[in-house]
């Protein structure tokens, strides 16, 4: 089997702790951000802000990664899945890259119908998604160096900027609306953070990007630095929706969208609305992205192949189908990460890893490749 | 309607792997038929879906085995 040796090196380029860190908290906030605030202010409603910091409970994907990767260095969960289970850990293996794709076209979903709903009402969806997955499938192209540079160009301006704007409709703020706080106790808060929780456990990613990381000994840290990040981004914009809209979040699909189309800057600055989304795009263009690098790369690995580049635009003409397929409609999809959703990202990004690395545990199952040889 | 739709979808799958096809090196037969299979599940799904509009999804799928789990959560 000459492809075992080369499956590990498929993947050349190397990442900085903080650049995994940078990407992952995209991939958690990315979404949510715009529209999630309807799903947990429907049932915690001006306690929403709480919602955040119980979900982020689930960030402990992060550290089953972790620990993943530390018993089986320089691999991703495709590769070390068969090493534990053998044929059937081949077969998680591809669970994995179903979930993945299948997870992706909730990201070109949801943005798909955001930007037909609001720019473009008459353009087929199809066109709309076809044209971000053909972006994001260059950016696959050139390689996870590629992925992580361009996320750290776009998006962190894009986080400043949403930032700024969102500090400029400070005019309608209302603190008042926060009051009273846990009106009807601490259950409603946790209902509401059921769906923001998907996309914390959504922090298992990792386990496609750790074997890439430079500086091993940093990785554990920078990813408390995202999680906490990622707490902190939703929670402030969670609390500006309730101050802006109080009660009423739950009615609009974008509260943060509503709220900066307050935003009237000295009667000649309108319209903001229009340039947040533009930012989001720059946002969601890099979650995608990472989505779409797990898919293409998970699909090599699995296969056995010596490149995963020539994959990128099959599998980006696959997820474009799927994205249509997923859902009829943006309330179902809603509806779905509101319910089963969470148990579905939770058993496949917490509880089979946890099996996994128990099993492993027994088994005295270990990685053959040597701690470091990342660098 | 739909055979338009089919041509365009097949268009794009040819497209596809005439552009992939000469950036795989010569000799690589596992990464040429991955390409072509992938490609061709592509196109499959797509054809499905323009045939069957009202085809059941994965969510859907998903949505149905996990029910019992998400009855708990309430409506």
């Amino acid at each position: 089997m000459k492809m075992k040796g080369g499956t590990g090196m498929i993947e050349r380029g190397r990442i900085s702790a903080g650049q995994m860190a940078l990407i992952l908290y995209v991939g958690c906030v990315g979404v949510k951000i715009l529209t999630a605030p309807h799903l947990a202010a429907k049932w915690a409603g001006r306690d929403m802000w709480l919602t955040p910091l119980v979900a982020a409970v689930s960030g402990v994907s992060f550290y089953v990664a972790l620990k993943l990767h530390r018993r089986f260095p320089g691999e991703t969960i495709i590769q070390y899945s068969p090493r534990i289970l053998g044929w059937f850990g081949k077969g998680i293996a591809l669970l994995y890259w179903i979930v993945y794709i299948h997870a992706c076209s909730f990201v070109i979903r949801y943005y798909a119908d955001l930007v037909n709903g609001v720019f473009l009402p008459e353009t087929p969806p199809a066109v709309v998604m076809g044209g971000m997955a053909l972006v994001c499938a260059a950016a696959v192209r050139g390689g996870l160096e590629t992925i992580v540079r361009s996320a750290q160009f776009l998006t962190v301006p894009a986080f400043a900027i949403l930032v700024i704007f969102t500090v400029l409709s400070s005019t309608e703020w209302d603190v008042e609306n926060l009051f009273p706080i846990l009106e009807r106790g601490i259950g409603p808060v946790v209902r509401g953070a059921v769906n923001p929780s998907i996309w914390f456990s959504e922090y298992f990613l990792a386990a496609f990007l750790l074997p890439y990381v430079k500086e091993q000994d940093k990785a554990g840290r920078w990813g408390a630095v995202a999680i906490v990040g990622s707490i902190l981004t939703l929670t402030v914009f969670d609390l500006i929706s309730v101050f802006v809209l109080g009660n009423q979040s739950a009615t609009f699909l974008y509260p943060l969208f509503e709220t900066v189309r307050l935003i009237s800057l000295a009667g000649f600055f309108e319209h903001i609305d229009a340039f947040i989304l533009a930012m989001w795009l720059t946002i969601i263009f890099a979650k995608i992205c990472l989505f779409q690098y797990v898919a293409v790369l998970g699909s090599a690995q699995w296969l056995g192949l010596s490149d995963y580049k020539p994959l990128s635009l099959p599998i980006a003409f696959i997820l474009v189908a799927v994205s249509i397929w997923t859902a009829p409609n943006l309330s179902f999809l809603n509806r779905f990460l509101d319910g089963e959703g969470v148990f579905y990202s939770h058993l496949v990004q917490v509880v089979i890893p946890l099996g996994l690395l128990a099993v492993a545990g027994i088994r005295k199952v270990k990685g053959t490749r040597e701690e470091g040889n990342a660098s | 309607m739909n055979w338009a739709k089919v041509l365009v979808v097949t268009v794009v799958s040819v497209l596809i792997v005439l552009f992939e096809w000469p950036q795989i090196n010569r000799g690589r037969k596992k990464e040429k038929a991955a390409l072509l299979v992938f490609t061709a599940l592509g196109w499959g799904l797509w054809l499905l879906l323009i045939l069957f509009p009202d085809l059941p999804g994965p969510t859907h799928f998903v949505q149905n085995l996990l029910r019992p789990l998400g009855r708990m959560l309430g409506e």
